[in-house]
């Protein structure tokens, strides 16, 4: 199987739709393919973090506007991870898990790439980007008091720096959306910090 | 007798200057492996060398420290893990003795996977796989690879001639990869960047203070995606270029040598941005930064 293929088939295997058969070569595929096994270990994540957030009722159907969003290749699409944040978030407000495994973005031609939005990152989506990294931090700080004598002199002390680092971060680009909110970079820029900020913290508590 | 006591005194301090090295315990432990063995690797503080060799075995010599408990070596053939375990007393274990240096050979075709809490891991001429972690200690891949993955918190990672996709991340430590091809993957906060690599076709850099460069060369439909909050960012792109660019920022300076001057995108905020097409297209750059200025040149 090709990892195109292999890909295709990650979210239906994360659902435990997958044959006998089949699961054993995309595992088999998986266990020797580091990008593939990265992209495997991505949606689990993403998937876990989307269980921790809490439900949240939708104030409208969302979902019309994610399809179009999701059914759109053009060339400034959103990165992959935004394009899986914005539609996980609109999934989880909607209660509807099945709409999670759809959301993967179109391949793109060159080079394999990642979606990146046509449409700026919407207010609610990176309310609930944000509530997803402050759960991810909470998680953190319990799991780290737990391990803290088996870290390092100095480590934390670098980790609550980059925190730092990237609340400023988000912070000024709060700031600047609030003076141009119809900026698109400003918005993508933002849900990128989230998403660094998340996934720090992740691999943070992996270690 | 007060020449008695300062001799005393002088001897146990000598005794107790000693211990450590006296405790130091050597090892030197061989096991068969299949060529393209799953060699894993766990410690938690010391330095750790992996070297490739030709021989289907695995051999790990080196010393463990007073408090390290023993050196687990389990399995051969196919998969092999090689653990440092220290006893669990609580408290802070980074004040213990529980450093092991270490150097093991693996056969060239080997897969690795070596974890680690303090250590400084290298790995030098694996062809396979290569999969390193560490929280402070810095990572280092020379030569081979058929991909790797480094991650670390504080530590350094530098990557030397190894032709194959790297994914490299760190929170705070620098990321300097050098003679990489293919898919590039360098994500850091506060770390600097440096990427000079050869027919780069996915390149993903990002980075919220640190800076990032860099230099080399794209294949045909490369795809370059580099986003940085306040960090400069420093593109120079070598040989013949055909490609999209879309390169923006909000409050930093755009230099450009390929194409036309930024334009303003409005007169109410600082946002400036510049699209522009050189040759026919092929490839695609993206570059967004908030503060940090970009320069974009060529060589």
């Amino acid at each position: 199987m090709s990892c195109e293929s292999i890909r295709d088939r990650l979210d239906d295997l994360l659902d435990g739709e997958i044959p006998v058969g089949e699961r054993r070569r995309i595992e088999e595929h998986l266990s020797t393919c580091l990008p593939c096994r990265r992209e495997w270990r991505e949606r689990q994540e993403l998937l876990e973090l989307a269980r921790r957030l809490p439900p949240v009722e939708p104030e409208r159907d969302l979902w019309p506007e994610v399809a179009e969003r999701i059914a759109d290749d053009g060339r400034h699409q959103a990165r992959r991870w935004a394009a899986w944040a914005a539609a996980a978030a609109v999934a989880i407000a909607l209660a509807a898990p099945l709409l999670l495994q759809r959301a993967a973005p179109p391949d793109d031609d060159r080079a394999a790439a990642p979606a990146t939005p046509e449409t700026p990152t919407g207010g609610s989506e990176l309310a609930r980007w944000r509530d997803g990294t402050m759960l991810t931090r909470s998680d953190l700080a319990v799991e780290i008091d737990r391990q803290r004598a088996l870290l390092p002199s100095g480590a934390l002390d670098h980790v609550e720096e980059d925190v730092e680092i990237l609340d400023r971060a988000v912070a000024q680009l709060a700031a600047a959306l609030e003076q141009d909110p119809m900026n698109r970079r400003l918005s993508a820029l933002l849900a990128d910090r989230y998403q660094q900020e998340a996934a720090v913290l992740q691999r943070i508590s992996r270690i | 007798m007060k020449t008695h006591r300062t001799l005393f005194a002088l001897l146990l301090l000598a005794t107790l200057a000693a211990a450590p090295a006296a405790a130091d315990r050597q090892v030197d432990r061989t096991v068969p492996a299949d060529p393209e063995a799953t060699v894993e690797i766990e410690l938690v503080s010391g330095d750790l060398t992996i070297e490739a060799w030709d021989r289907n075995e695995v051999r790990i010599t080196g010393t463990l420290g007073d408090d390290v408990e023993e050196l687990v070596v389990d399995g051969s053939g196919r998969r092999i893990t090689i653990e440092v375990e220290f006893p669990d007393r609580g408290g802070r274990s980074w004040r213990r003795d529980i450093d092991a240096d270490l150097e093991i050979f693996v056969p060239a075709g080997a897969r690795v996977e070596a974890e680690s809490v303090s250590a400084s891991i290298s790995a030098t001429g694996v062809r396979g796989q290569v999969e390193l972690s560490s929280v402070s200690g810095g990572l280092k891949v020379s030569g081979g690879g058929a991909a790797l993955d480094l991650e670390t918190v504080s530590g350094s990672i530098m990557v030397r001639r190894s032709p194959v996709p790297v994914a490299a991340e760190s929170v705070s430590g620098s990321i300097d990869l050098d003679g990489v091809r293919g898919r590039v993957e360098a994500s850091s906060v506060s770390g600097r960047i440096e990427v000079r690599a050869d027919q780069a076709d996915r390149i993903e850099l990002e980075a919220v203070s640190g800076s990032i460069e860099f230099d080399g060369s794209l294949s045909g439909r490369a795809r370059m995606d580099v986003s940085s909050h306040s960090g400069n960012v420093d593109v120079t792109l070598a040989g013949e270029v055909s490609a999209d660019f879309d390169v923006s920022s909000y409050s930093g300076s755009i230099d450009n040598e390929f194409g036309p001057a930024p334009r303003r995108e409005s007169r109410w905020v600082p946002s400036k941005s510049v699209e522009f097409t050189v040759g026919a297209g092929d490839a695609q750059v993206t570059i967004e930064t908030f503060s940090g200025s970009v320069r974009l040149r060529r060589r």
